[in-house]
């Protein structure tokens, strides 16, 4: 469950793996530290069976370090999702919040620790429910795979993807049931200034 | 003479068999109760609800949990594979519980999915019913959501996320324990330690002696091995089996050390006052006999003995004595004069009217519903009429030789003093005295404060409740001690009913009094509410198939999806998920106790709020609906405690009233309060006493007073009735008195509290009885 959430916590925090290629996760967490505040567009492209056409959706991320990260879909609908370490809130495009606070829900809770672990970097707690193995092409580019261990997740999710090199360019979902989904970043840049509504929601408001 | 060497005989034979009886119990029949339930009174007028007190407290009862952490992952799983092992080769436990079954979450919603056109979040099904339902939109927004979360199968099958919903709010989520590698595992929250849960369940009573020691045995051993392979692993336990022996340990030291403290205390103050041991065997042959009555008949009435009956039973060694003292106090001042019958003669009449005022004490406590009272009662009234059985009756046919040595050294002084007081403190001085001592009590008994815990007679082990924090810290799992009862005629109307509390508890959620509940209609709604969301999720898909099909198009499904589904949705029309189905599956494991099924006049179920923070919120939710009541067990008993004291108050007048006439039987009117104002005195000032030191008067505290009245008038009693036999009858006295506060001073130090409160309150009663029972004697005197 909540894959995607995982996934999301990958973007800026690549900065672990597990001890089959310390030198080469090194190297990787050494470029990802230099981005832990990050903003980013992105294209999400999702492959099911049961549709015939892929399902495209466009977007922008902030990934805000510890704070917390906003995926905001802008089209078709406007969804905006928050992710912080005691609240999950999603907007639908009608306005509706729904928000979930972690001491209530166990299962917010267990989203939020894996995000923390992968926000700090925590490569003994990602190896809990991942394989984890890592791939480097020359010297810049790099790719993580991730297999789910046995358990609730392998389940719905078959392997995950990420791979860049300065930045996390493309991450790639493969589920069980066959339905796929690849998301690319592009136009990386700092974070700037927060704009009033990013502060809002990063407070969990 | 030759009717009592009758009676003499068969109260021999009778003593004999009693401490034969009451080893034999006491060693073959292992008849501690340690269960603190067992011992309260029944609270709820609705016997469903007073069954589902018990469904709730076995359901906790008979299983120990553990969890085995450690900082590194690896280790804790390892160490809690040892530990769990350990447990299983003790065979301490009926079945140890390590490995999980990996299982594919689907499935265990796969029960559910069969009826998921019935089944609806209560987010969605308030959309539905609202009207803001547009297909398009829903179906779009599940398309792109990154957060969906697929239980139902493929998009297809649940298009617009109704029964990922369903299933994403279910009471699962407030658990905190993860499925990893085969193993429940928790993540603590401040660091990367791992927590890995292992479950006994218990092969008997979790209150059984034997059970509880192959338990604590088995774990310790266990819980060794564990951190000798691993240094820094922790091993966090709770369970009733951990606190009912951590219980009996603590009242195993009390015992100990009331019983041992008594009898030393008994037999060094005899040895000093009498200088020979025929009086001191004696005396303890007589507290023998009186205390295997006690148990006996303990035991045969209420089929075990509880703890606190023990301990407060060692404390009576102390007051059993007396008899034997008193008689021993004319024994010594005979000297080569004894004739033993002669000596019982002269001594009777005090003894009977001090049992009887004890029985009356006591015997106020017989009668009342509560069985931790009526079982101590019990106890102390078979206990002291057996053992003053024995001093009348046997005492004066082996006690036949003149007592030989000169203990006037003791005994003059105690003469002197009570012939200086009596010429001395006349009538005028002693009334003088009393008021001067009950107009300083005036301002203690404005402060007094009351206080009906009933958590005052456990003596949770504080290393325990620790460990139970943080298990529940941990894990998330709830030990319900406050919940509801729903009862109805049928299983429909009982979840209807339920649902009717449900939406209450639901606006209590929302509004942040009440963090969430577990309740068997989140799982299984009525019927009702099941075909209502069978017709809402019907309005939202369309008359026909031809509707959703052209909606599924025209965001991208492929052809005939949506017919199939509006056809799957047509073929579900009329089946409805019932509680038998659902109870029957694997996913219910967690959750069965909440349905109490039926019993006999209808239908029960129990529904568990968690984190309400407001009281009183709770209480009111129930209010006004038919058939539910809300069950809070610790504040039940505690308003019962608190009638039960106002009622007990009113009692000790009424006893009060009754000792006087008794009294006055033998001392007239006027003699008769004369003997019984020390005692009233003492009361008061024990009373002031509380106010003053603003420690809270309790039902104990009410209840030692009231055996103030029953023990402290003896020592008037004695006094007075030993007026005529000189200085041994007031050492006599004075060693009751010094026995008796022994054993209660050392009840004070019970780690009970409620037994500690009750023997501080008696030590400070019956010692202001004692000093001021020299009144009596001035109270008699013409004025």
């Amino acid at each position: 469950m909540a894959r995607v959430i995982f996934l999301l916590g990958l973007l800026p925090a690549l900065s672990s793996a597990n001890g089959l290629d310390v030198e080469a996760m090194a190297r990787i967490r050494a470029r990802l530290d230099a981005h832990s505040m990050v903003r980013a567009e992105f294209v999400q492209t999702k492959h099911m069976l049961d549709v015939e056409r892929p399902i495209i959706a466009r977007g922008r991320m902030l990934v805000a370090g510890r704070a917390g990260v906003i995926w905001e879909i802008e089209r078709p609908l406007k969804t905006t999702i928050v992710l912080r370490e005691d609240t999950t809130i999603q907007i639908a495009p009608d306005g509706r919040r729904t928000v979930r606070r972690s001491q209530d829900d166990a299962a917010a809770a267990r989203v939020g620790r894996i995000l923390t672990a992968l926000l700090t970097g925590d490569a003994k707690a990602l190896e809990q429910w991942f394989e984890v193995g890592v791939r480097m092409a020359g010297e810049e580019r790099w790719t993580i795979s991730l297999s789910p261990r046995p358990g609730p997740m392998a389940a719905f999710l078959k392997s995950m993807q990420v791979s860049g090199n300065e930045f996390v360019e493309a991450v790639g979902i493969e589920e069980t049931s066959g339905d796929a989904t690849q998301i690319r970043f592009h136009n990386h840049r700092g974070v700037g200034a927060l704009s009033d509504e990013e502060r809002l929601l990063l407070a969990g408001q | 003479m030759q009717a009592t060497d009758c009676l003499a005989g068969l109260w021999a034979a009778a003593s004999a068999l009693l401490v034969g009886v009451a080893i034999t119990l006491l060693v073959w029949y292992a008849p501690v109760q340690t269960d603190l339930l067992a011992l309260l009174p029944s609270t709820e007028q609705r016997p469903a609800a007073e069954r589902a007190v018990w469904v709730m407290h076995d359901a906790v009862g008979n299983r120990a949990v553990f969890l085995v952490g450690h900082a590194d992952p690896a280790t804790a799983r390892k160490a809690a594979g040892g530990f769990a092992e350990l447990l299983r080769r003790s065979g301490a436990f009926s079945q140890v519980q390590f490995e999980v079954p990996t299982m594919d979450p689907r499935a265990f919603a796969l029960l559910q999915s069969d009826f998921r056109f019935g089944l609806l979040a209560e987010a969605d099904r308030k959309a539905l019913a609202g009207g803001q339902f547009d297909v398009e939109q829903w179906l779009m927004q599940r398309l792109h959501n990154p957060l969906r979360v697929s239980v139902g199968g493929g998009i297809a099958q649940d298009p617009f996320g109704f029964f990922d919903n369903f299933i994403g709010s279910l009471p699962y989520r407030h658990v905190r324990l993860d499925l990893e590698g085969g193993l429940l595992v928790a993540r603590s929250p401040e660091n990367a330690g791992l927590h890995v849960l292992v479950t006994g369940e218990l092969p008997g009573s979790a209150y059984d002696d034997r059970v509880q020691r192959r338990v604590l045995d088995s774990v310790k051993a266990a819980e060794k091995v564990a951190r000798e392979a691993a240094p820094g692993v922790e091993v966090l336990r709770t369970g009733a089996v951990f606190f009912a022996a951590a219980a009996r340990s603590s009242a195993e030291h009390d015992v100990d050390l009331i019983g041992a403290g008594s009898i030393a205390g008994i037999v060094l103050l005899m040895l000093a006052v009498f200088r020979t041991v025929r009086p001191l065997l004696l005396g303890l042959l007589t507290v023998a006999i009186g205390l295997s009555a006690a148990v006996s008949a303990s035991i045969l009435v209420h089929g075990k003995l509880h703890l606190l009956t023990l301990v407060f039973g060692a404390s009576l060694i102390g007051e059993a004595i007396d008899y034997s003292i008193q008689y021993f106090g004319a024994y010594a001042e005979a000297g080569s004069q004894w004739d033993p019958q002669r000596g019982m003669l002269s001594v009777r009449p005090g003894l009977t009217l001090a049992l009887l005022t004890s029985l009356l004490g006591y015997g106020a406590l017989l009668f009342i519903p509560f069985p931790a009272v009526s079982q101590i009662a019990l106890f102390a009234v078979s206990g002291l009429a057996a053992a003053y059985l024995s001093v009348v009756l046997l005492l004066p046919r082996v006690l036949r030789e003149p007592y030989g040595r000169d203990i006037s050294a003791i005994t003059a002084p105690a003469a002197r003093f009570i012939d200086g007081w009596r010429s001395r403190i006349g009538f005028g001085a002693a009334a003088a005295t009393a008021t001067v001592l009950a107009v300083l009590c005036v301002p203690g008994w404005l402060r007094l404060q009351w206080d009906d815990d009933v958590r005052a007679l456990t003596s949770r082990d504080a290393p325990l409740l620790r460990q139970e924090a943080a298990i529940r810290a941990v894990t998330g799992l709830e030990i319900a001690t406050k919940f509801f009862v729903v009862e109805g005629n049928s299983v429909e109307s009982t979840l209807r009913i339920e649902e009717q509390l449900t939406d209450r508890l639901q606006e209590l959620a929302a509004s942040g009094q009440l963090s969430h509940y577990y309740a068997i209609s989140s799982f299984v709604p009525s019927a009702a509410r099941q075909q209502e969301n069978h017709d809402l999720i019907g309005r939202a898909m369309g008359g026909d198939g031809k509707q959703l099909e052209h909606a599924f198009r025209q965001v991208g499904f492929r052809s005939g999806l949506g017919t199939e589904l509006h056809r799957a949705y047509r073929e579900s029309e009329g089946r409805a998920l019932t509680p038998d189905t659902w109870l029957a599956s694997q996913a219910a494991t967690a959750f069965r106790h909440l349905w109490l099924g039926n019993s006999g006049g209808g239908y029960a179920s129990v529904v568990v709020p968690v984190g309400a923070s407001v009281s009183g919120a709770l209480a009111a939710a129930a209010a006004g609906l038919e058939g539910v009541s809300f069950v809070d067990k610790a504040a039940s008993v505690s308003r019962l405690f608190a009638q039960y004291r106002r009622g007990f108050s009113y009692g000790l007048l009424a006893v009060v009233l009754v000792v006087l006439v008794v009294l006055s039987r033998r001392y007239g009117w006027s003699g008769g309060a004369a003997v019984l104002l020390p005692t009233l005195l003492a009361i008061s000032a024990a009373l002031a006493l509380a106010g003053y030191s603003g420690s809270p008067v309790t039902l104990f505290s009410v209840m030692a007073l009231m055996l103030v009245l029953g023990v402290g008038v003896n020592y008037a009693i004695f006094l007075v009735e030993g007026q005529g036999r000189g200085g041994a009858a007031s050492i006599a006295v004075l060693l009751s008195a010094a026995t008796t506060m022994l054993s209660f001073g050392l009840l004070a130090f019970s780690g009970t509290p409620a037994l500690a409160r009750f023997g501080s309150t008696l030590l400070a009663g019956v010692s202001i009885a004692v000093l001021l029972s020299p009144l009596a004697l001035s109270f008699r005197q013409p004025r």
